[in-house]
């Protein structure tokens, strides 16, 4: 009973265990179909930093934060700039009135005789962003004779 | 398709898109290289649309509805970025789309990044003179051994027409290696 522990009823083809590592290797590259194809060294690794340093992941919350805080800065400025601009030129208009209506009223000899202090501060509010004496003389110099009421006296 | 939803979800929020994008380009970078490859042949050319490919699919998340799988959407988008590059180089050398791959496999043996002998030369040179369908169902089938209803939503033919192309693609090789 012993000997038939070492009989082998089955058998195996001539070459079989020689030939095993190349059949299997064949397998493995037959299944392996893309085997034939290589790709340079670390070119996976590298890939992948190229393709993230190609997104900006953040560019959807950043980037309209970033527009909506130039938005509301420009539009602050713009009002700022506007209001200013707007009382400024409001000022200048309300100094030309009053400076009209100042010549209108007095003649040329009235008007050599006034001091700068002549006109109060109460018509003319100092904030504004051109002084009554520089506005009195580019009135002065830029009008007509008749303007200037020069003919009133007579 | 939980699990799939929740990782879609966190690749259109801001907050954890960078960490799901790293665990998309982990996981499908290079299955869809060797898709793109084969389709395109050249080394240089599947890396510039295997980028693309990235790219749109970062951009285009949010539109991405969750009626597929994001492996089968990206195959798509991979797909038509290497038919396009194939489209736009021939279209830039006055040749045919056929043409251009066919000119791309003969030069194969001189390619470093190929290593495969003469057999598998012969295989692709058979392959490279398919119709573009037959082209791209054969090696996804029998490369990329993907299943006929995955294959059917990428290239959006009925799972019966992809047999049938699939089955005469091999017939036409067959003939051709054995000539």
């Amino acid at each position: 009973m012993s000997d038939l522990k070492n009989i082998r009823p089955f058998k195996v083809p001539h070459n079989y265990f020689n030939d095993f590592d190349k059949k299997l290797k064949g397998k493995i590259d037959l299944e392996n179909h893309q085997s034939d194809f290589k790709v340079p060294e670390n070119y996976f690794s590298k890939v992948e930093a190229e393709i993230v340093s190609k997104i900006n992941f953040y560019k959807t919350k950043t980037v309209p934060l970033f527009r909506y805080i130039l938005l509301v800065a420009a539009a602050i400025l713009s009002f700022i700039f506007i209001t200013f601009d707007t009382s400024a030129e409001d000022n200048t208009e309300m100094t030309v009135l009053i400076l009209e209506d100042y010549l209108m009223e007095n003649s040329t000899y009235e008007i050599a005789d006034h001091n700068a202090d002549y006109l109060s501060f109460e018509m003319i509010n100092m904030d504004q962003s051109i002084n009554y004496e520089d506005a009195l003389e580019l009135r002065l110099l830029s009008e007509t004779p008749m303007n200037l009421n020069l003919f009133d006296d007579e | 398709m939980e699990s799939q939803n929740q990782f879609i979800n966190a690749l259109k929020n801001t907050e954890t898109q960078a960490s799901a994008f790293a665990k998309l380009l982990a996981d499908y970078k290079e299955r869809l290289y060797w898709h793109i490859r084969k389709i395109v042949i050249d080394h240089d050319d599947a890396n510039d649309v295997l980028q693309n490919t990235f790219v749109k699919v970062f951009q285009n998340i949010n539109g991405f509805k969750e009626n597929s799988t994001i492996y089968t959407w990206m195959y798509k988008i991979a797909t038509n970025e290497a038919l396009n590059l194939i489209k736009k180089k021939s279209k830039h050398h006055g040749v045919s789309n056929a043409d251009w791959i066919e000119t791309k496999v003969s030069k194969l043996e001189s390619d470093s990044y190929f290593d495969g002998d003469e057999l598998s030369v012969r295989l692709q040179n058979a392959v490279s003179k398919l119709p573009e369908k037959q082209r791209l169902v054969f090696n996804m089938k029998y490369f990329d051994e993907m299943k006929y209803d995955n294959i059917s939503e990428i290239l959006g033919t009925s799972v019966g027409g992809l047999k049938a192309s699939y089955h005469i693609a091999v017939k036409k090789i067959k003939k051709q290696i054995n000539e």
